[in-house]
């Protein structure tokens, strides 16, 4: 009976696998000319870059890093240290645009330069010179 | 860096192209066809069969030649349980939706093309081999997966587990299965 068996199932095994071989041997050009194309695009990426190599990989986390840098201690610092520092003039930059009395500023500023060209305004922002 | 160490270098990539090459060669029609085993559909199989290979070379092209077979099964196979898996969503948000389902593969389209052959052997051929893909599609997927990976692959069992990712004892379990089930869904013909 085991022996029966065994036989059956070996019989099963190399049928179906003559089944499967024959329907490889059988396919058809248009087949194989797209597993051919198929092929030479895997092959294809022998050539390119590894992944970490890509700059797509890296743009983001780039960009992310130099905001961090560049903005962060500035908004934690708040107001300008250096000229020229770009980090500080970038929150400089972000506090004018947020704080109304700047932007009220920045409305008359044609206002102010002729105070400054007049000399009007002292230190502490008094206006003196009896102008106002 | 020292130009015999570049040419060694060149070399050494030249050598890995034409053993992929091969490699791929060898097996695209046989894993083409496992793949429309598995699935069930010719265009979806070309996908699933060209993402393997590119996924293989992307990330083992550098491992030595002897593993990519195995590898290449792993991936396959894994490409073609994501398949049903987002077949599956994807019918499942339709029918929410009161869409139609996926329709099932028409054994006519699946039909290889036999214009050389004896249309006696054609026929007798097409009636085992459409019976063989009915049986495989009621067996568990992994249970078709080892009778498959092991019967029509020739992967050996330690093989077949590293494609599985299993153990080889589980391979057993599930060809043991498979076998046993075939033989009774199969009995008229073998």
């Amino acid at each position: 009976m085991a022996n029966h068996d065994d036989k059956t199932t070996e019989n099963l095994l190399a049928k179906t696998k003559a089944l499967f071989d024959g329907s490889v041997q059988e396919l058809d050009a248009a087949t194989r000319k797209r597993l051919r194309e198929a092929r030479q695009r895997a092959l294809e990426e022998l050539d390119s870059p590894p992944w970490f190599a890509a700059p797509k990989v890296w743009a983001p986390a780039a960009a992310a890093i130099v905001l961090a840098v560049l903005i962060v201690p500035g908004l934690e610092r708040g107001i300008p240290d250096a000229e020229g520092d770009f980090g500080t003039v970038a929150a400089a930059d972000l506090e004018l645009l947020l704080g109304e009395e700047e932007l009220e500023m920045l409305a008359e500023l044609e206002f102010y330069e002729w105070l400054d060209a007049e000399n009007v305004i002292e230190s502490g922002g008094e206006i003196v010179d009896g102008v106002g | 860096m020292h130009p015999s160490g570049r040419l060694a270098g060149e070399d050494r990539a030249l050598t890995v192209d034409l053993d992929m090459d091969r490699f791929l060669r060898e097996i695209e029609t046989r894993a083409y066809r496992f793949a429309v085993m598995g699935i069930g559909d010719r265009d979806e199989a070309f996908d699933v069969v060209q993402d393997s290979m590119i996924r293989l070379v992307k990330r083992y092209a550098k491992r030595p030649a002897e593993e990519w077979r195995p590898l290449f099964y792993r991936i396959l196979s894994n490409c073609i349980r994501d398949w049903h898996r987002r077949r599956r969503v994807r019918d499942s948000v339709l029918r929410f939706f009161g869409g139609q389902e996926s329709e099932v593969p028409d054994p006519v389209a699946l039909a290889r093309d036999r214009s050389h052959n004896n249309p006696m052997d054609v026929v007798a051929r097409d009636d085992a081999m459409t019976e063989l893909e009915q049986a495989l599609a009621q067996l568990p997927a992994r249970q078709r997966e080892a009778f498959m990976l092991r019967t029509f692959e020739g992967l050996d069992v330690a093989e077949t587990a590293a494609a599985m990712r299993c153990s080889d004892g589980s391979v057993k379990t599930h060809l043991s299965r498979a076998t046993h089930r075939l033989r009774e869904l199969l009995s008229e013909y073998y």
